[in-house]
């Protein structure tokens, strides 16, 4: 399977009214964009007696950088209290949901990754090794270079749903965590 | 190595991810019954429903698992596969008002895999000797690697979470989108 490297992990919370039809097209019409393959891991949803909604889900969306690099973002999101609401908006009544919703988005790299037949270094210690010297001083420039980009397009997707969310009223209430020792800009 | 229900011939499946739905609460079973299989119809899919258990238990309530197995013959050495899979808990038939209209709908928890997966050499023509079957190896894996992935796992891939996608707008699901439905 190749080493799977943690890079960095965001997550924000937000409750009032919002559409969660448009903030999921958000983040998949991002991911589409950034030519990132669809990956739904699970989603669940359960109807309340009292009418309120529990959505949520789990997306591993992957991007090839190389036969060698794949950047991975995990995004966990969970819906909870989730009422139906009708809102107006430019002169328009539009379906909405009042609630509260928790946003996770994790970026990976995976290092020698390959798909069909597994790690090509993974076979032995030594192979491990030698892989490990490679991929930290050696190819230290292309290492660093995917690390950013998967870093960069986490940052730019948490981005992306916080601002359709129109956070300027909210604070960010989980922080990101510390980047990757290995990561620097 | 031969997965269960393939042709047994000696073909090689490539098996990718697992797409899992679960939902809780009322929904109609039978519309979205005819809908999933109405779907593999359209495109032309050979299909087998391997099991269908309607089990009772106490209080009324019933548990319902179904197994479909489909399958679509692309060239004389590729074969698209995707399973099904339907699980059911705790089911009753409720009567609702939907739109003003009285509907029998069902309502319980049901949870829905779908497992896409390629099958090469279905008709085991290079798995006789030990000498074709690592031939059919290295084609695999060095000359045809490119046309396996990019071509036929991503295709199936693809239409594999449309099905899930329609699955999803069936339930009237919030979390479903059509940003990747022009793939394919």
């Amino acid at each position: 399977m190749g080493e799977k490297q943690k890079l960095i992990s965001k997550g924000f919370t937000y409750e009032g009214i919002f559409v969660f039809k448009h903030l999921f097209y958000e983040m998949d019409s991002w991911l589409r964009e950034h030519w990132y393959d669809k990956m739904e891991k699970w989603n669940e949803e359960q109807v309340k007696p009292d009418g309120t909604k529990q959505a949520s889900f789990e997306f591993v969306p992957w991007k090839k950088f190389t036969d060698y690099f794949k950047g991975v973002l995990k995004i966990e999101m969970m819906g909870t209290n989730l009422r139906d609401v009708e809102v107006e908006q430019d002169g328009r009544k539009i379906k909405a949901q009042q609630g509260k919703v928790e946003v996770k988005i994790t970026g990976y790299l995976l290092v020698d990754y390959l798909w069909f037949y597994g790690s090509r270094w993974d076979k032995s210690p030594l192979f491990y090794f030698m892989r490990d010297i490679w991929d930290k001083f050696v190819n230290l420039r292309y290492t660093r270079k995917y690390r950013r980009m998967t870093v960069d397009n986490t940052n730019e997707l948490a981005s992306a749903m916080m601002s359709y969310l129109n956070m300027e009223r909210y604070q960010q209430l989980h922080h990101a965590a510390r980047p990757h020792p290995g990561y620097k800009k | 190595m031969a997965r269960p229900g393939t042709s047994g011939e000696g073909g090689i499946d490539y098996t990718m991810a697992m797409l899992r739905l679960r939902y809780k609460g009322v929904f109609d079973w039978e519309g979205l019954y005819k809908t999933m299989k109405g779907w593999f119809k359209e495109r032309e899919y050979d299909f087998l429903e391997k099991r269908y258990k309607h089990k009772m238990r106490a209080g009324g309530y019933a548990e319902i698992e179904v197994n479909w197995d489909c399958w679509r013959e692309e060239t004389e050495y590729v074969k698209n596969w995707v399973t099904v899979y339907f699980h059911l808990w705790d089911v009753k038939e409720v009567e609702v008002i939907k739109n003003g209209k009285k509907m029998t709908l069902t309502k319980g928890r049901m949870k829905i895999e779908i497992e896409p997966w390629v099958e090469v050499d279905y008709e085991g023509r290079w798995a006789d000797s030990l000498f074709k079957r690592k031939l059919r190896d290295f084609y695999n894996r060095f000359l045809y690697r490119i046309e396996i992935e990019s071509l036929w796992q991503d295709k199936l891939w693809y239409n594999a979470n449309k099905l899930h996608q329609l699955t999803k707008r069936y339930l009237e699901m919030e979390a479903e989108s059509e940003a990747f439905d022009d793939y394919w």
